[in-house]
């Protein structure tokens, strides 16, 4: 088990590097790439003293391999750079944004685990009849509504015709006013409808692919010797085949997360979330290179340590991969 | 078999099927329709909303702009056809510039994608359906012609995305070794970027094109086909078919294309379907952030945009594109979902 779990973080080195390889590639290497734009061409905003620093900051000076073997050290070593815009650190930057972005993303996953589980149990054990059919048909025509299509219509009639949630930012005006527990109440309430908007994608998907799974799993022999030993249809389904079906989705989880991370951007632009994914639209509207860099370069390895953390779960759920 | 058991079997195996296979078979045909439905629209997009007329008769000469302009679509034909003299210029306005009573048959809805009212952000009319935006663009042209702009971003995006993802696939697979080892890496690194961070940083530096959106969709969602065509090549690579085809003497390549290739093309064509549903919903993402089609074209991102930018003035504009992103998903899902359960005959017994 120890090998094979080294053996799975030996082969994220590979991956990080390429990570590293391409957000370096796509800027550097674009038409309009930051020695360009310190160039000025265009870009009469820098000044003299802001080149000096980009040049010493990523080594202008030096070739591409020289300056993509700086920015890699410095990389790993948490120094993220100046933001072009304000001179702050980047690495500042995105801490301040990074816990909003989590915390939808971690809540959403943890809500659609805790709605599709009952749901999806309760489709399999009924097969064909009516709640499966509705699940089915309800979940399937949820997950093709974009998720900025759902943001946009639950802003209009839930947040303005209706007026229940807040949909603009994360804190109300008075935030600062309120005791510590209504600040807490007033962040959750402001993340109802961008906490749905990431939700519910994955409440379908997740739905229909355990419904799939555990009527597959209902229907091999270690559940009809269950049956024959007298345990309950309930207890069968949550203690026996249950577990069985929640491994492929720990791996479905793991595949969907850069889509999950990547949906951030519109959906915290369009709910003003001051999160990673609306710091990344600022940063592109501003052409502030070190914090796209290292936004671009940051949620990639969050992905890449999220499928590692699925990866190691599997090798603990399922003796069968430790031998591998 | 005691008769018991053999009355189970026929009762639940052979109906379930049959019924499987059916509801397999709506789903399919639900989704070629609606499907076919959108694309058709966007096809003929001119006919139905123009500021041009289909046919006219105007100094003296009988003229067709808007069936010349819904046939430049036609790739080829797009470089030999041209509109007649007068409507062929940018500025000519054909409303005006018509004598009154000459003959003229105009589209469903006489206005163009980029036409100008004097109604700003009006709501849904008799003249103008589904209302105008911001500029005084109608909106039912708009979304016809948005239509022509997604469904063309939707196929050709999905198409080079599938070619590279079919070439690296097949590649890694059949190849095996180191090719393998690297070539899994780099879909491993393209797979980790969450494709709207890579896509924004891309568009950053283009300027905004249809081409531009096409390719970078195409260079970051061809991961699934890859990883899809990879574990196909891999299993097939000791098929018996592909043994005899090999001792027949032909090359790895005209193996890899001529024999394995048709075995693994149809789970691929219904990976891509979703590919193609992915394509649209990420061109209108990004039309509506503002990093997608340029603004001079109609795009349904854009549409939704001003409904968002005008939310309490003018909250009908956000209807339509709404619905229209939703049916093409939808559609695009229908006809994967569907074609899926029909290959896959172990779905078609398990799910009701």
């Amino acid at each position: 088990m120890a090998v094979c779990i080294l053996r799975r973080f030996l082969l994220c080195v590979p991956t990080f590097l390429g990570i590293t390889f391409v957000t370096f590639a796509v800027i550097h290497l674009a038409p309009g790439n930051p020695a360009a734009a310190a160039a000025g061409a265009g870009e009469a905003r820098m000044t003299a003293g802001q080149y000096e620093r980009l040049r010493e900051q990523y080594h202008l000076d030096e070739p591409v391999h020289r300056q993509y073997v700086h920015w890699l050290a410095s990389l790993v070593r948490w120094d993220l750079g100046l933001s072009f815009r304000d001179g702050r650190p980047v690495a500042e930057k995105i801490g301040e944004r990074f816990w909003p972005t989590l915390i939808l993303t971690v809540s959403a996953i943890a809500v659609s685990l805790v709605v599709s589980i009952p749901l999806g149990v309760h489709a399999a054990r009924r097969a064909g009849g009516w709640f499966d059919r509705i699940v089915a048909g309800t979940s399937f025509g949820l997950y093709a509504v974009p998720r900025y299509v759902m943001g946009m219509l639950l802003i209009v009639l839930v947040g303005v015709r209706l007026d229940w949630f807040p949909f603009v930012g994360l804190t109300s005006r008075n935030h600062a006013e309120l005791g510590s527990a209504a600040q807490i109440g007033d962040v959750v309430w402001h993340s109802i409808l961008i906490g749905a908007c990431f939700a519910y994608p994955l409440i379908a998907y997740l739905t229909r692919f355990l419904r799939d799974n555990l009527v597959e799993v209902l229907s091999s022999d270690f559940i009809t010797a269950a049956r024959a030993r007298g345990l309950s249809e309930r207890r069968i389904a949550y203690c026996h085949a249950l577990p069985n079906a929640m491994l492929p989705m720990l791996t479905l989880l793991g595949l969907m997360l850069p889509s999950v991370i990547g949906g951030a951007v519109i959906l915290e632009v369009m709910f003003s979330w001051p999160g990673m994914g609306r710091l990344m639209f600022d940063a592109i509207m501003q052409r502030d290179y070190p914090v796209v860099m290292a936004l671009t370069t940051l949620t990639a390895v969050v992905v890449l340590l999220g499928t590692l953390a699925v990866d190691l779960l599997y090798v603990i759920a399922d003796p069968r991969v430790r031998s591998v | 078999m005691s008769i018991a058991s053999a009355h189970v079997v026929e009762a639940t195996l052979p109906r379930a099927s049959v019924f499987a296979r059916r509801r397999g078979g709506r789903r399919l045909w639900t989704g070629v329709v609606l499907a076919g439905v959108i694309v058709a629209v966007g096809f003929f997009s001119p006919l139905l909303a123009s500021d041009q007329p289909i046919v006219c008769r105007h100094d003296g000469r009988v003229h067709f702009p808007a069936v010349v302009d819904t046939l430049q679509k036609v790739p080829l034909l797009g470089r030999v056809l041209r509109k007649s003299e007068p409507f062929r210029f940018p500025g000519f306005d054909a409303k005006h510039a018509l004598a009154p009573d000459a003959f003229a048959i105009w589209p469903v809805v006489a206005f163009g994608p980029g036409e100008m009212t004097d109604d700003l952000s009006a709501a849904p009319s008799r003249e103008h359906w589904l209302g105008t935006d911001e500029q005084g663009r109608d909106v039912f042209a708009r979304l016809v012609h948005g239509a022509a702009v997604s469904v063309r971003v939707g196929l050709l995006a999905t198409l080079l995305a599938g070619a590279i993802g079919i070439t690296v696939g097949a590649a890694a697979g059949y190849t095996g070794g180191w090719t393998d080892r690297v070539l899994s890496r780099v879909i491993e690194v393209v797979i980790c970027f969450p494709a709207f961070f890579l896509i924004l940083a891309v568009m950053m530096w283009l300027e905004p094109s249809v081409a531009g959106v096409i390719v970078v969709i195409a260079l970051t969602r061809w991961t699934g086909v890859a990883r899809f065509a990879r574990a196909e090549f891999l299993r097939l690579k000791s098929a018996d078919f592909v043994l005899a085809a090999r001792c027949a003497g032909n090359s790895p390549l005209r193996i890899a294309v001529r024999h394995m290739l048709p075995c693994t093309l149809a789970p691929v064509l219904v990976t891509l379907t979703f590919g193609v549903a992915d394509a649209v919903m990420i061109e209108a993402g990004l039309s509506w952030l503002g990093f997608g089609v340029p603004p001079t074209q109609p795009s349904w991102g854009h549409l939704l945009r001003s409904g968002y930018d005008q939310l309490l003035s003018a909250p009908h504009l956000i209807y339509p594109p709404c619905i229209a992103i939703f049916a093409t998903v939808l559609a695009c899902h229908l006809i994967g979902e569907g074609w899926r359960r029909r290959l896959d005959p172990k779905a078609e017994m398990v799910s009701g």
